[in-house]
Formats: C-alpha cells, structure tokens, sequence
C-alpha cells in the first residue's frame, strides 16, 4: 500500500510541469488553429489560404532566403572566431581561466539589447570605429556597417559568440592531457596533434556549438531589428509586423507555423547528421 | 602559460596563433560594452574620444523617464516570481524524472525542455494568440506563464545534472537510521544542492530579466525594462539609454562576479 | 625487428617544481638494450625523470644525452622513443590499426608500406583480427598490448613505460611481466620501466634504480640490490627486512660482537670499531625456527614467542616477540613436513648465520625504533 502512495506522490510532482507543457502545447495549437483561418481574424473557415500565400509571394520567401543565408555565413565566421576561444580557455593557467570565464559569462548574461546597443556604438557612421578610422586618416567617409547586411552579420556574430565558446570549451576540457602526450611521443608536432587528436575529439562540442548558434542567428529578433534598421529584416521581424503591425495574425500565424517546422527539420536533421558523422568518436 | 624551462619547444606557432585570434575576439567582444559606459559619463550628445569630461547628466535623465524605473520594478518582480515558481516545478519535476524509471520519461523530459527549440517570435506569437484567444488582455498574467515557460528548461536541466550526483542511497541510508522520509530528504539531499539552487535560480533569473522577443508581444498595460530601452533607441537618440544600459552592465558584472565567487560559474560554461 | 637501441645518459638533472625538488641531482647512465626499472614509492620522482626523459618536463639544471645526443631542444616528437602510458593513452576515435599506424602516419610513411609494418607488429603482440576494433571494445589486456605496438611498431631507440601494468589484474599483470620481458630480449630494445611494486622490478629488469625524495639511492642488478641494499631505504622498500641496531662491544678478527637491546650478542662479520652503533638488515628467509636449542645459544639467536603466523601459499611467514620485546620476522618454506610447522603462542629458536647479516652503511642510519 505504501508503495501505491508514494508512486502517486511522485508522479503528483510531475503535475505541475505538466501544466506547463499543456500551456505551451496549448497556445502553439492556438496558432496552428489561426493560421487555418483563411481571411481575416474574425472571419470563420479554414483553409490553407495563409499558407499558400506566403510561400507563392517571393517577397515573403525572401525573409527565409536572407535569414538562411546569413546564418549560414554567420554560423561559419562564429565558429572561427569562437573555437579559438574555447581552445585558450581549455589550456589556459587558472587565473587566466577564471577571467575569462567571468568576461564570457559577462556577455552571455547582459541582454541582447544592451548588447546591440552597444555595436550601434560601435559599427555606426559616428561609431567608434569610423570616427577611428576617419581621424587617421584611412578612410574619407564613413564605411556601412549598420543598417544593411553587413551589420547584421557582424551583430549575429558577436552576440552568438558565447553560444558557440561554452560548448567546444566544455568538450576541449574533457580531453585527457595523456592523449595529445600520446601523439606527441609518436612523433607528432603541434599542428598534428590538434589535427589527428584534439580536433577530431572536440566535434561534439563544434557540433552542439553549430546547432545552437544557428538557429539562434536563424531565428532572431533584435539583432536584425536594431542592426538592420529595417533595411535587413529576417524572418521573425516579419512575423512581429505582421502581427502587431499589420495586424494580420493568421497570417503571422501561418508563417510562424513555417518557422517552426523548418526548426524542427534543422533540429532533427543537423543531431541525425552529426551523430552519424560522430559515431566513432564516444568516451 | 608558456613553460619556463629549458627543452619545452611544443608550444609553438599553433598555439601562438590561437592566443592571438583567441585574445582578438575576446577584446573586440568586451569593447562595445566598454564603449557604452564611456558614452553614459559623456557630458555632450556625441561620442568623442577622448571624452570631454565626466558627467552623470545622462544618469540623472533616467530620472525624467519614470518608465524606466516602473518597468525596471516590474521586470525584477516579475524576474523573481517566475523564478521561484520555476525552482519549485523544476525541482519536482527533476526528482520524479532521476528517481523514477517509468516509460514515457524520455518524451515528458523533452517535452519540458522543448521551449528551448522553438524560436522565440514563434513563443510570444503563440502565448499571444492563447491569451487573446481566452480574452485575456492583461500583460501580467500572461507574461508571469510565459516566463515560467521560458525559465522552466533552465532550472529542469540544473536540477536533473545536480540530483544525478546525489544517489537515492544518502536518503536511504538516512531512513534507516532512523530519519522519516521527508526529514531524510531535508537532512541528505537537499544541502547537497543548495549550489544547484543558486545557479538554477540565477540562470532563470536573468532568462527572464533579458527577454524581449516574446515578452514584446505581451505588452498590453506593462512593460519590461529590456523592452522599454528598445523603444527608446528606436525613437530617441540620446545617451540616456547608455546610462540605463551601463548600469546593467555594471550589475550584471557585479552579479557574475559574485556567481564565481560562491556558486562557481560551471552551471553556465558546462 | 632489430631497433638501433640507444643509450640515455643523465647528468645532474634536475627539476623544481616550486619550493619542491622533484629530481636532485641526477646522475645516471642506461645501456643500449638493456631494461632498467625506477622503483619508489609514490612521490620519489620517478615519473617525472621518465617523463622529463621523454621531454614533457623541462630541466632546471643538468642534460640528457640520448643516443649520445643532448636533447635539451628537442620536443618529445623528435626524441624517437615509444612511450606507454599507465591508462595507455589510445585515441578513443581510431581503430587499432590506426592507432598502431598513427606513428608511421606521423613519419610520412604511405599508406601502402604502413600495413605489413602495423601487421607485423601486431602479430609480435597476438593482436591478429583486432585491426578493425576500437578501443572501448577491447579488454585491459588488450589495450595495454596496442599500446605497446603503437609504441614500437616505429622502432624508436628506446622504450618508455609509465607504470602500464598497474591496472591489469594479478594474474594478467604476471603473464604480462614474463611476455614484456621476452618480447624485449627478443626486441633488443633499451627499455626504462617505472613501478611502484619491487616484485615487477625483480622481475623484469636488468637493473633497478631504487629511489626516494627525488634522489637514486642505489643501482644495481635486482639480485644486487636485493641481496646489499645500501641504506635503510633500500632495504625496507625492497623486500621485507628485520633490522638489528646495536653498539659494538667488542672487534677481533674475522668480525665483531655487538651488543643489541632485546637479542643479547650478535656477531656480525665486518670489523667495525669499538663502541660504534651499527644497523644490520637480516631477510625474513635466512632466519632459521627451531624447537630444538642451538648449539650456541648465546650469540646470533633468539628465542621467541609465535605471535602472529600468515600462510602465504609459497611460504609461511612467522612474526615472534621475545620476552625482552624485540621483534622479528621468519619466512619458512611451506615444503611437504614444514607446511604451518609453528602454532600461535608456541616458543621456537630463531636462528641465522653471522653471513647473512647485511651491514648498512653508517651515513644512512635513522633512529632506531
């Protein structure tokens, strides 16, 4: 009898997080029912008509084009810059360690918009780095990089960054010591050894690293928001104006339903993907 | 860093390379935010360097936009709220999920990390559509559940790491000495993750604190603060959103800080 | 698969680490083909000097010449010596063939000429048919015998073993000890063996270094330092030891009567001065158990209580107490009559001869207890 009452006092304690699930799985649902309606909020029907119009209009698949494309570069320039990163982490001093752990952690708690604030600063046209540059003399106008592609792409980077380090550094960490001493004894120089030993060991966390940080650049907001000015929209801009600023939200609706599935297809896709790459590299 | 001694050359130019690009992204990533506390003491409008001078005009100003510090009020209440609610569903959800082996566990334990997958946009506009949908159009309830689903993935995943540590065994043998089931729970498990608490909660608090993509579109009568200095950039044009901008900095530094210090910063780094 | 085996030669080596002196002063020369093991306790140094052999510790002081070259600038890649780690080190995401051949790889040697390399070695070590495996799929045994070919498969002038037995099980670890030391005579490789266990070093080596606190202490054939240990240290880490500490009473020739507190006379064979305090170590099998009274029983005998008794097998060890509270130990052979002779609490006569007493030198005393 004990036995009966404990197993439902603890399957009690699930049910609040099961609440949870119900209100999320509720409200995605209440987005999939909207964007069946074929017309306006208040009209009635169901239809696929939301649907069909998004993906028949090129303008509107041009949101998709250009969020794809610059995740995709984005993702590529977040790597190179992050891995190094990671790597001096892993195989710095203590000290050195803790610092930069903090300054990384800084970052990754300071919100995404006192951040893109922050490039504003430094990428505008009286930004830092123009005012810099013109002052020496190296240019003689102020160079685009905020409000077009270009700013986006570098705000993407720079604020996915600590999503790409924790990943590859929690990984680089776990690599034994003996091992890259094991090649190194076999004749291996330094380039070797992170080759054939350190590199391939740390694609697990280059993969973790991969999926995170583009979906995030996928799917962002603020950054495209504040950096692009409106002259570089990505998807989810699109969604909120369409929703809150057009006012069509079965429409929105509809197109965050595509967005959702493509993250679904990326999230499944790219773990199937890297498993299978990954097969013989396990502890 | 490098060895000192005689007949260590293997760290050579691979290493140096990676230090340089490695320490290169590291300043280039802390510059911005050092940019921003410089231009909040700017005394005039522009960014000029050398500054001019030290002033806290712009840190006064804040004082002119009561809603930064209602929202500022709110976003901290509403941080606090959702994190507590979040802990203790967190907390009791994770140890029926490491204690109990039963079918299904694999897909609720997916199911209530899933907010972690799906977009941001695709979250408000979906708690959006919920609550206009139940005529609800009031911020604070709306974002009060929003957030617990937001923080939830957080304090689950903290909890599940730290309770797989604490082995079934402590409480049992405590039981057998002599401790009732709730007192063995208290007395062996529980101290052992009161570290787990402190990152869950911190980790949970700032998820919330920081969230602007799906918060926005649950801004009927309130707002955050996160959400309110996006306003301001976008209309104004003053280094009054540096100010209120640096002060975060400054305790979010402050906070990190401290999270080193007494909780050990592993929680977020992995 | 004859290899160029090479000497290594120490010169005052030494390292610090901090306010700590790992190595002092090291000074030691290895022979081509033979196999030397470094025995101690943990903390002696004994990793370090096989590691900074290796390269991956520098020196504070002194050189190390390998193959007569001084390798002072060279990194451990370009030392040409096999290393075998205690966890073995194999990369966890290549096969046993690509971890054997990571070596050859390493040297640019293709593809083609790689396999009857790696094929050869692997036979040397009974690996056949494991090529295709991975590590985690393999036993202790087995991954210790592919690190050892990875090791040698590229014919370095020496060998270096970080204590690679120690994780293996008895059994196992004793089949390796005879295999390693014929695969090594066979081999002709210079080969240095770090362990913990004076056992494997016996058995294995050519020489023993035995050492402690970062300084040798004695080197020597295993039979060598068994037999004379030159120090207390020696004497106690390598076997076990009865020590006899007395005062010299009286010299003539041939040898000399100490007096020792709880025994009564010992007569012991180097002439040492009147009135000195010695220390002599006697090996638990040269003492001889009797009911019977010996013939002299005033000097060099004991007569004792059976205070505690282990059976051991091979043979019975039996540790007395005379009624005067000295205590000593007695390793008797477990033949067919002998077998657990002694019952607990019986007395017997203790028994051994002036020869087997082993002086221990004067600059190494300690306090006796």
């Amino acid at each position: 009898m004990a036995q009966k009452r404990t197993t439902a006092v603890s399957m009690g304690l699930l049910v609040p997080g099961m609440l949870c699930v119900l209100v999320f799985g509720g409200s995605l649902a209440s987005i999939a029912l909207l964007s069946l309606r074929p017309g306006r909020l208040t009209d009635s029907g169901i239809g696929l008509n939301q649907y069909i119009r998004f993906f028949s209009d090129p303008h509107y698949l041009l949101y998709v084009w250009r969020s794809f494309k610059v995740s995709l570069y984005g993702t590529l320039l977040t790597l190179c810059f992050g891995y190094p990163v990671a790597y001096l982490m892993a195989r710095a001093g203590l000290h050195t360690r803790v610092l930069l752990t903090v300054l990384l952690v800084v970052q990754f708690f300071t919100s995404y918009i006192v951040r893109a604030y922050a490039l504003m600063l430094v990428l505008g046209n009286n930004g830092l780095i123009n005012r810099a540059l013109l002052k020496v003399g190296l240019i003689h106008s102020p160079l685009p990089l905020i409000y077009n592609e270009a700013g986006v792409a570098i705000g993407l980077v720079m604020v996915s960054l600590p999503f790409m380090v924790f990943p590859i550094y929690s990984v680089l960490n776990g690599i034994a010591r003996r091992l890259e001493e094991a090649a190194e004894s076999l004749g291996a120089g330094e380039w070797q050894v992170f080759w054939n030993v350190t590199f391939p060991l740390s694609l697990p966390g280059v993969a973790a690293g991969v999926i995170i940080v583009f979906l995030f650049q996928l799917t962002s907001f603020i950054v495209p928001g504040l950096l692009g000015g409106g002259y570089y929209d990505m998807v989810a801009n699109f969604i909120y104006d369409q929703a809150l600023g057009v006012m069509n939200v079965p429409f929105a609706s509809a197109v965050s339903m595509v967005m959702l599935a493509i993250t679904l297809v990326l999230v499944v896709g790219l773990n199937k993907l890297f498993q299978r790459g990954l097969k013989d590299v396990s502890s | 860093m490098f060895q000192a001694k005689r007949g260590i050359p293997s760290r050579g130019y691979l290493h140096k390379a990676f230090w340089t690009v490695g320490l290169l992204v590291i300043v280039a990533m802390m510059v911005p935010l050092v940019v921003v506390l410089i231009i909040s003491f700017n005394p005039g409008n522009e960014l000029v360097f050398p500054p001019k001078g030290i002033s806290l005009r712009w840190y006064q100003n804040i004082f002119k936009h009561p809603v930064f510090i209602s929202s500022f009020q709110f976003t901290m209440a509403l941080g606090v709220a959702s994190t507590l609610v979040s802990l203790v569903i967190g907390l009791s959800g994770a140890l029926v999920l490491t204690r109990r082996k039963f079918k299904g566990a694999e897909v609720i334990s997916s199911l209530l990390m899933s907010p972690l997958v799906v977009p941001q946009v695709v979250i408000g506009m979906s708690f959006l559509s919920l609550f206009s949908m139940m005529h609800v159009y009031q911020s604070l309830p709306s974002l009060f559940a929003l957030h617990i689903v937001l923080t939830l993935p957080y304090t689950l995943r903290v909890f599940i790491a730290n309770l797989s540590r604490c082995p079934v065994s402590c409480e049992e043998v405590a039981m057998v000495l002599g401790a009732g089931k709730y007192r063995a729970f208290a007395e062996t498990t529980l101290p052992m993750i009161k570290p787990g608490i402190a990152a869950a909660s911190i980790f949970s608090f700032v998820t919330s604190f920081d969230n602007i993509t799906a918060s926005q579109f649950l801004i009927w009568d309130r707002t955050t603060l996160p959400i309110e200095i996006y306003a301001y950039i976008t209309k104004e044009n003053d280094p009054t959103v540096a100010a209120v901008s640096g002060i975060l900095i400054l305790l979010t530094t402050g906070l990190v800080l401290a999270m080193e210090r007494w909780v050990g910063l592993e929680t977020v780094t992995g | 698969m004859a290899a160029g085996a090479k000497s290594v030669v120490l010169k005052h080596v030494t390292v610090r680490y901090g306010n700590v002196v790992a190595l002092d002063n090291i000074s030691l020369e290895i022979e081509p083909g033979e196999l030397l093991s470094l025995l101690g306790p943990s903390g002696c140094g004994k990793t370090t000097l096989l590691r900074s052999i290796a390269g991956f510790v520098g020196l504070d002081g002194g050189e190390i010449f390998i193959g007569g070259k001084p390798c002072a600038d060279l990194p451990p890649s370009k030392r040409g010596l096999g290393m075998v780690f205690q966890d073995y080190a194999l990369f966890p995401h290549m096969t046993v063939a690509r971890n054997v051949a990571f070596g050859l790889k390493m040297r640019g040697i293709p593809q083609q000429e790689q396999h009857p390399l790696v094929n050869k070695v692997l036979a040397l070590l009974s690996l056949e048919g494991m090529e295709g495996r991975y590590p985690r799929q393999l036993s202790g045994g087995q991954q210790q015998r592919v690190a050892l070919a990875r090791a040698l498969v590229v014919e370095p002038g020496v060998l270096l073993l970080d204590e690679p037995l120690a994780a293996l099980d008895k059994k196992l670890r004793e089949e390796m000890q005879i295999e390693l030391r014929s695969l090594q005579r066979r081999v002709g490789i210079t080969t240095i063996f770090v362990t913990h266990d004076q056992e494997e070093a016996l058995t294995l080596s050519d020489r023993v270094v035995v050492m402690e606190k970062g300084r040798i202490v004695q080197v020597g054939a295993p039979i060598e330092v068994y037999e004379n240990p030159r120090s207390r240290f020696s004497g106690v880490f390598v076997g076990k030891s009865n020590f006899i500490h007395g005062k010299v009473v009286s010299c003539g020739e041939g040898g000399s009567i100490c007096e020792v507190a709880g025994v009564g006379p010992v007569a012991v064979r180097p002439e040492v001065g009147v009135g000195r305090e010695t220390q002599f170590l006697l090996r638990p099998e040269k003492v001889h158990l009797s009911t019977e009274r010996p013939p002299h029983p005033e000097t060099n005998c004991v007569y004792g209580k059976v205070e505690h008794r282990v059976y051991l097998g091979m043979v019975t060890e039996y540790h007395l107490r005379t009624d005067r509270g000295y205590q000593l130990i007695a390793a008797v052979l477990n033949t067919e009559r002998a077998a657990m002779r002694f019952e607990l609490g019986e007395s017997v006569w203790a028994i051994w001869s002036p020869d087997d007493l082993i002086h221990i030198p004067r600059t190494d005393h300690e306090t006796p207890e």
